[in-house]
């Protein structure tokens, strides 16, 4: 297990910030006659900037998978969506239709779970949306998930943008012989649609 | 500044998985030992694409490639999608 530990990330955040704030304390009292000294300052603090990314990023990945593993999919990705809409200021729907009184397989419940996520960092960074609409419904059969945005539709975004991202959405349901759409809507907006069937129907 | 087209040039000219496996793993080869490669291939839009999910043996070996060579990660894994008709140089 490559995972690193928790508390050590919160460790190494805590000091990161610890530096920032320091290093632009003396920045805000250095002098403002002095252009040059405070751009050194300002440079030096982008490091410990960099490494907080990083950090953050790992540590949320970790608390996503300790969510996946002890709440389930359904809890993990309302959790994760309320965070999404307080970081984006992008209003969320969701609906969970969760007929099956079973937890899904480990590796199903993960794969959904980075489906989702690439697709609502594409509505982020390139959709330009208000409004997304997620609808994650489980039946003994299947496990499927629609993410739909209202922003400027695929054909407005840059090819470039995003492509990779929705390549990795299709590759990954094409590994477990699921079924994918990515879709634009009447009025704009992107709809991804996943749905991959769950080993107990094959 | 190097654009991404230009990154992924060693890659562009591999006709084949196993050979597109063998590049792959060359160009990280001075960030770190590719712990996991998978490949899949699709054909979309006419063209034919090559997604690589790779993992290397630590995250900050992985994050030192995603800053130079200007991959993304899906979930755990790293990713990089390879044009397999684009024409090699």
């Amino acid at each position: 297990m490559r995972s690193h530990p928790a508390r050590a990330m919160y460790d190494q955040l805590e000091d990161a910030l610890t530096s920032i704030t320091m290093q632009l304390r003396s920045a805000i009292e250095a002098d403002a006659r002095m252009p040059a000294r405070l751009n050194g300052l300002a440079h030096r603090a982008s490091d410990p900037l960099q490494r907080v990314r990083g950090w953050g990023r790992q540590v949320a990945a970790e608390l996503g998978s300790v969510l996946l593993e002890t709440l389930g999919l359904a809890a993990t990705i309302e959790w994760h969506v309320r965070q999404f809409q307080k970081c984006t200021g992008v209003l969320y729907e969701l609906t969970v239709n969760h007929a099956a009184a079973f937890d899904l397989p480990e590796d199903y419940a993960a794969t959904i779970f980075e489906i989702y996520n690439e697709a609502l960092s594409n509505v982020a960074r390139h959709a330009g949306a208000s409004r997304v609409v997620i609808a994650l419904t489980i039946t003994p059969h299947e496990v499927t998930v629609i993410v739909s945005d209202n922003g400027i539709g695929l054909r407005k975004q840059s090819p470039a943008l995003g492509a990779g991202g929705l390549a990795a959405i299709r590759a990954r349901s094409q590994t477990y012989n699921g079924f994918c759409e990515v879709a634009e809507g009447r009025n704009a907006g992107t709809t991804v649609t996943v749905s991959l069937p769950l080993p107990l129907a094959s | 500044m190097i654009g991404a087209a230009t990154r992924l040039r060693p890659l562009a000219g591999c006709r084949d998985v196993d050979s597109l496996k063998a590049a792959v793993r060359e160009m990280c080869a001075e960030f770190g030992r590719v712990t996991r490669l998978e490949i899949l291939t699709m054909v979309e839009a006419e063209k034919r694409q090559a997604v690589c999910f790779l993992r290397l043996e630590s995250e900050s070996q992985e994050t030192r490639l995603m800053a130079s060579l200007g991959w993304g990660r899906f979930g755990q894994d790293v990713l990089v999608v390879v044009d397999l008709s684009a024409a090699p140089d």
